[in-house]
């Protein structure tokens, strides 16, 4: 567990350097395009990464049954006006079929943890498809994100909003 | 079985190892236990810590303050207990670490991917286990605490039967002076020995040269 996340936040620290980590296998590397692909808005409206160009954003995977990925959307919601402030905007999906476990619905869970900043323009939540998620998530991790430039490049790779959201509110400022 | 837990924790030595283990280990849980909410060990995880996470915590430290206290007089008493009551808490303690550490961290899927579990396999089985420990943490917290409950139970049951507990005296190798039972047994309960120790036993006479 800890080597893991060793691996994970040691593309963070690079992502904190500004250089280039090599792949790591269990994340996409920092530095690499973000691969595209799609999910499902709760308005029903299907979005794509490549649609997120040209604005930061954060792109986090959670499954709704995760304690962890509960932490982090309400220290999220404690933190959307400062990500919003550096031009981020949050894209909060749902791992596919949160792997296949019975959990809450990614509605219920948005609204009953986000609050009122459900209701921030810029926090949008979903449901990731299939290749998305494994595209973005290989290992099948509960909780992860990147943060991704405004030309589309991957700076910032970690998980647990509820404890590195400093470091993430870091990096957010190094974008701008 | 009261007299022989008053017996274990029967000194305000012992009463202080009792609490100090036990405070030890419910600040250990107090972390650990909010650990799937932050996926670190750290103090931050306080603010995760409900209050039924702490009363889990509490119950957890007494509980293995208590098992540590048998055994280390146990250990003390019959060798045998010891070795009985040390595998069994270790696997208690190991079981209550389980829910917190296979939720919500990379460790299932890692491991996963070792064993060769790759592509569909990965995702369904990661979800399956990680979803079950999620969902009955409270259940392998009980068993855990059950089997420490057991495991006090257990020892304490075999202090009681030992023959140097009930003041029969410990088995005795009257050929050499050594006993069955260990030494700091004997010096606890000052059994009175049958034959004086080895070393007690008068020098022989230095053969004068002629």
């Amino acid at each position: 567990m800890i080597l893991t996340l060793h691996v994970v936040n040691s593309a963070s620290s690079s992502a904190s350097a500004g250089t280039t980590s090599g792949s790591t296998g269990v994340s996409l590397p920092v530095g690499a395009v973000a691969p595209n692909g799609t999910a499902i808005t709760l308005s029903g409206a299907t979005t794509s990464v490549a649609s997120l160009r040209g604005r930061p954003a954060l792109i986090w995977f959670v499954t709704t049954w995760c304690s962890s990925c509960e932490a982090g959307t309400q220290t999220m919601a404690q933190n959307i006006a400062a990500l919003s402030a550096d031009g981020v905007r949050v894209v909060e999906v749902e791992n596919y079929a949160d792997f296949g476990q019975s959990g809450p619905t990614m509605e219920t869970f948005a609204k009953s943890l986000a609050g009122h900043a459900f209701a921030n323009p810029d926090w949008t939540f979903g449901e990731a498809s299939s290749a998305l998620t494994r595209t973005y998530n290989p290992r099948a991790y509960l909780d992860i994100y990147y943060l991704i430039n405004a030309a589309g490049r991957i700076v910032y790779v970690n998980g647990s909003p509820s404890s590195t959201m400093p470091g993430l509110l870091n990096a957010a400022k190094s974008l701008v | 079985m009261p007299r022989v837990l008053a017996e274990v924790l029967g000194s305000p030595g012992r009463i202080a190892g009792f609490v100090t283990a036990s405070g030890v280990v419910a600040f250990f849980y107090t972390l650990l236990l909010p650990f799937d909410y932050t996926q670190r060990f750290e103090f931050a995880n306080w603010n995760y810590l409900s209050p039924h996470l702490l009363v889990w915590a509490l119950a957890l430290g007494v509980a293995m303050g208590l098992v540590l206290s048998i055994q280390v007089y146990a250990m003390r008493q019959i060798v045998s207990a010891r070795v009985a009551t040390g595998a069994a808490s270790g696997a208690a303690f190991i079981m209550s670490l389980l829910p917190s550490f296979l939720c919500c961290t990379p460790m299932v899927p890692s491991l996963l991917a070792f064993v060769g579990v790759s592509g569909v396999g990965l995702y369904s089985t990661t979800g399956a286990v990680q979803h079950f420990f999620a969902v009955h943490q409270s259940e392998i917290l009980s068993a855990s605490l059950a089997l420490l409950a057991i495991m006090g139970w257990w020892g304490l049951r075999k202090l009681t039967h030992s023959r140097c507990f009930t003041g029969e005296g410990c088995a005795v190798d009257t050929t050499e002076g050594t006993t069955s039972a260990s030494g700091d047994a004997q010096a606890d309960l000052q059994v009175p020995r049958s034959d004086p120790p080895h070393a007690e036993r008068p020098l022989p006479k230095e053969k004068t040269p002629r």
